[in-house]
């Protein structure tokens, strides 16, 4: 067995006590810094990348990998306990990780994203090491015209995912839509709704509206409602979960898992993409979907396996092509360079030592997570019993600091303020933030994909049902559409015979 | 202590970002604390790793430490923005690719004149590798402009957005041997590459580095260059030789704020001197395919004016207005 020897070579490599201690230290930084919002792993690594230099090319890679993996993981904790995503690909555990915390079930919701996230690490990392080759070709199966399809399909997704008013869930992931088209126009360059100011001109920055939106609207909405803290305060007996949220996760984790895994070998967001995703599927199949939003275990347990397998499957592109799917991964191809390893599809032959070594790490990583993490959720969990008045400003701060770290650069801060009065807004209309965000992101993108299309067939729209993946995927939209819209009209018209009647 | 300066680089940066100006004593003393390197692009991209180079081995020969700042966005003229406006004491620098020289053909209304900045030294340069598909049927320069002059209109190139150099260095080539590879423009060059090597793009011009893991894997095939000289171990011919006088370098330099006297560029340039003249830097840069010049401070200013005059051309021919 090839597999075997190979990973007897990974093993041997990742369980050196040096490469140990650096999997450790990635793991625990990745950990801290997934759980202050804005300074992201994409900054750290930039920051900590000439101390590998000095290193071995494995172990350093085995602490950036760790860096990367281990915010995905501490991006959870906050989102969970105190409604800041950390990360972008946090978002979706705010919606029911949050609830669930307020429901005193805090230390479930971190059990269950904890063990969630390490099984879709374990077999994101068994896919890697049996697949790898044949996966990194996906990514070349998605061009212009099945990214489009795929921004519609995740677009009709959010609409759906909204949860209250349909009307209201259009109404958001329009004005997403909207904010999102800010900057430099990619086809054209022009400059949409800058107003002259250089500083719009890269877009309006995500993590600003995310925090505004999120972290900071709720810390509004917290001081309004009276000081009265509506959180269960969690005793011990909570901290565990229960049989039936074991059960309840078991399937979410594995659907979410396999979501992840494939969409994480797209380049460009894919980890994010995927909880989106994964929660909007959960929320399908669900025999109670009205609980979503209420603190469902299932829209926690799906989104948080989706992200952690992307994150895992998104190595993919990069160990066997030397293709960065994200930041991340083209500064692990630097790390590699200064060692003179070409990153391509001959590392695994040249260096297998390197190449196998980090796929075992990132499972003993995630071991580690697990190891490290859920013996703190009683220490994490005494986190949202603070006094406002100490956790707040604390917040606040750290908020700022992150949105500052950015870009060196305080209008983040200032954008960030801006979206709390528009999110307190959106809070007393009873309209939910996370369909909005959705369309920032994706708006842009789909209609980059949808003018790089139409660009490519020189304005000929049959280029979109040439591709069997585009079909297929825009065929789903549409049938997503027709499930939800029909029962409408029909009530619609039952309400309009009953007025008339 | 490498890892103690990014430490101590990021708690600068955090905290005393708004009152840095710290330097108002005379020229002579220079450098009077440490040096803040501006660049103008996001951490980790080739630039960062390019001044690492030789920032570190700079400050050491100054006394001085020398302390990058990212500060990205709009194909740098946020960072150049934040560089013409600190004084000109040297102790605010910035490094910056050939974007600078294109910049006042692109934007309507920069806040700064690109004329006034004073250049230290170019850096670096390196040419752009023309990479095809590699099931389409040609294997020479003359085969592609045959192909391309039978079949007009039908090629596509992916180029990494307005403005960039790898498209100007596109519409340079189409100007040139009269064809027309049409311009498909993405964000980046990473998804340009990626949209080659998945056949929803022919063609794409890049650096050596990014091409050739695509090349090795089959999915690619580069038999041209923008450079002068043969160029790496598989000795890619120039275009040059196709079509004679054809050359476009993606550059790197080192820029000063307006009004930098000239002994403090002497300064700098002194020590760039040593520097590249090591045999360790030469060996890192040839690693990479990149040629290390350090250059007078007339010399890069007269390379920069010629830059901008060949950009201001090739704009004008690809139709592009100053937004």
């Amino acid at each position: 067995m090839d597999l075997l020897t190979n990973l007897d070579i990974g093993f041997q490599a990742a369980l050196s006590l040096h490469n140990l201690t650096f999997c450790f230290i990635g793991v625990l930084v990745g950990t801290a810094i997934g759980m202050l919002p804005g300074l992201g792993p994409l900054a750290t690594i930039a920051m900590l990348l000439p101390l590998t230099y000095a290193l071995e090319p494995v172990s350093g890679l085995i602490m950036i990998a760790g860096i990367y993996y281990g915010a995905q993981y501490g991006g959870s904790t906050t989102a969970i306990l105190v409604n800041l995503p950390g990360e972008s690909s946090s978002v979706v555990s705010c919606l029911d990780g949050h609830q669930m915390a307020r429901k005193g079930r805090a230390g479930a919701a971190l059990a269950i994203a904890a063990l969630g996230s390490f099984f879709a690490g374990t077999v994101a990392t068994l896919l890697i090491a049996a697949f790898s080759p044949v996966l990194a070709e996906v990514a070349f199966l998605f061009g212009p015209v099945e990214y489009f399809a795929m921004m519609v399909l995740g677009l009709t997704a959010a609409t759906l995912l909204a949860h209250g008013s349909f009307i209201k869930g259009v109404a958001m992931v329009l004005t997403g839509l909207i904010l999102g088209l800010v900057g430099a126009d990619v086809n054209s360059g022009t400059y949409r709704f800058t107003f002259g100011s250089f500083s719009l001109t890269e877009g309006i920055e995500f993590v600003a509206v995310a925090m505004g939106l999120f972290a900071f609207t709720d810390i509004v909405a917290n001081i309004r409602s009276n000081q009265a803290r509506d959180v269960a305060s969690p005793s011990l007996r909570n901290l565990m979960m229960s049989a039936k949220e074991f059960r309840q996760a078991v399937f979410p984790v594995i659907r979410g898992t396999a979501i992840g895994s494939m969409l994480g070998l797209l380049p460009g967001g894919g980890a994010m993409i995927s909880s989106f995703a994964s929660y909007a599927v959960e929320k399908r199949v669900s025999r109670h979907p009205e609980e979503f939003g209420q603190g469902a275990v299932a829209g926690l347990a799906g989104p948080e396996a989706a992200n952690n397998a992307g994150a895992q499957t998104s190595f993919i592109p990069m160990l066997t092509l030397g293709i960065p799917s994200n930041g991340v991964m083209a500064l692990m191809i630097g790390a590699l360079m200064v060692h003179n390893i070409a990153p391509g599809p001959f590392v695994m032959v040249s260096n297998p030592e390197v190449f196998w070594g980090l796929i075992a790490s990132m499972w003993i990583g995630n071991a580690m997570l697990v190891v490290l993490n859920l013996p703190l959720i009683p220490l994490w969990v005494r986190l949202i019993q603070v006094q406002y008045w100490v956790l707040f400003p604390i917040i606040l701060v750290v908020c700022c600091v992150g949105l500052f770290s950015i870009n060196n650069n305080v209008v983040p801060i200032y954008f960030a303020a801006g979206f709390t009065v528009l999110g307190c807004l959106f809070w007393r209309m009873r309209a939910e933030a996370a369909p909005l965000l959705l369309g920032f992101i994706l708006g842009p993108l789909m209609e980059e994909h949808f003018r790089r299309s139409l660009l490519l067939s020189r304005g000929d729209l049959s280029i979109f049902w040439h591709s069997p993946l585009s079909v297929a995927m825009l065929s789903i939209a549409a049938a997503m559409c027709l499930v939800i819209l029909l029962p409408q009209i029909r009530k619609g018209r039952k309400a309009a015979f009953e007025e008339e009647a | 202590m490498k890892g103690l300066h990014r430490a101590l680089a990021l708690a600068t940066t955090l905290i005393a970002f708004s009152g840095a100006s710290i330097a108002t004593a005379a020229a002579q003393d220079y450098p009077t604390g440490p040096i803040k390197l501006i660049i103008p692009y996001a951490p980790g991209g080739g630039t960062d790793a390019a001044a690492a180079v030789f920032s570190d081995k700079l400050g050491q020969i100054l006394g001085q430490p020398i302390i990058k700042e990212n500060h990205p966005g709009s194909n740098a003229v946020i960072g150049t923005t934040l560089l013409a406006e600190a004084a000109p004491d040297g102790q605010t620098l910035m490094v910056v690719t050939g974007a600078i020289a294109n910049n006042p053909y692109l934007y309507a209304n920069l806040p700064f004149d690109t004329e006034e900045l004073v250049p230290v030294s170019i850096l670096t340069t390196y040419p752009y590798v023309l990479a095809v598909r590699s099931d389409l049927p040609f294997n020479t320069m003359q085969e592609l402009i045959d192909y391309a002059k039978a079949n007009p209109g039908v090629l596509t190139a992916g180029t990494p957005g307005r403005g960039a150099g790898a498209q100007l260095v596109l519409g340079l080539l189409n100007e040139r041997a009269g064809i027309d590879i049409r311009d498909i423009p993405f964000k980046g060059a990473g998804e340009s590459l990626n949209a080659v090597a998945g056949g929803f793009v022919d063609v794409v011009f890049s650096g050596y580095e990014t091409v050739r893991p695509f090349v090795e894997s089959g999915k690619m095939k580069f038999f041209a260059q923008s450079g002068t000289v043969p160029l790496g171990e598989e000795q890619i011919p120039p275009i040059a030789d196709t079509l004679p006088g054809f050359e476009y370098q993606n550059w790197l330099a080192l820029i000063a704020p307006p009004g930098t006297p000239e002994n403090i560029t002497d300064t700098l340039n002194e020590g760039l001197t040593a520097i590249f003249s090591e045999q360790e830097v030469k060996d890192r840069l040839a690693g990479q395919n990149i040629q290390g010049i350090a250059s007078t401070a007339e010399e890069a200013k007269a390379y920069l004016s010629r830059e901008m005059s060949t950009s201001r051309s090739i704009i004008g021919t690809l139709g592009l207005q100053p937004e």
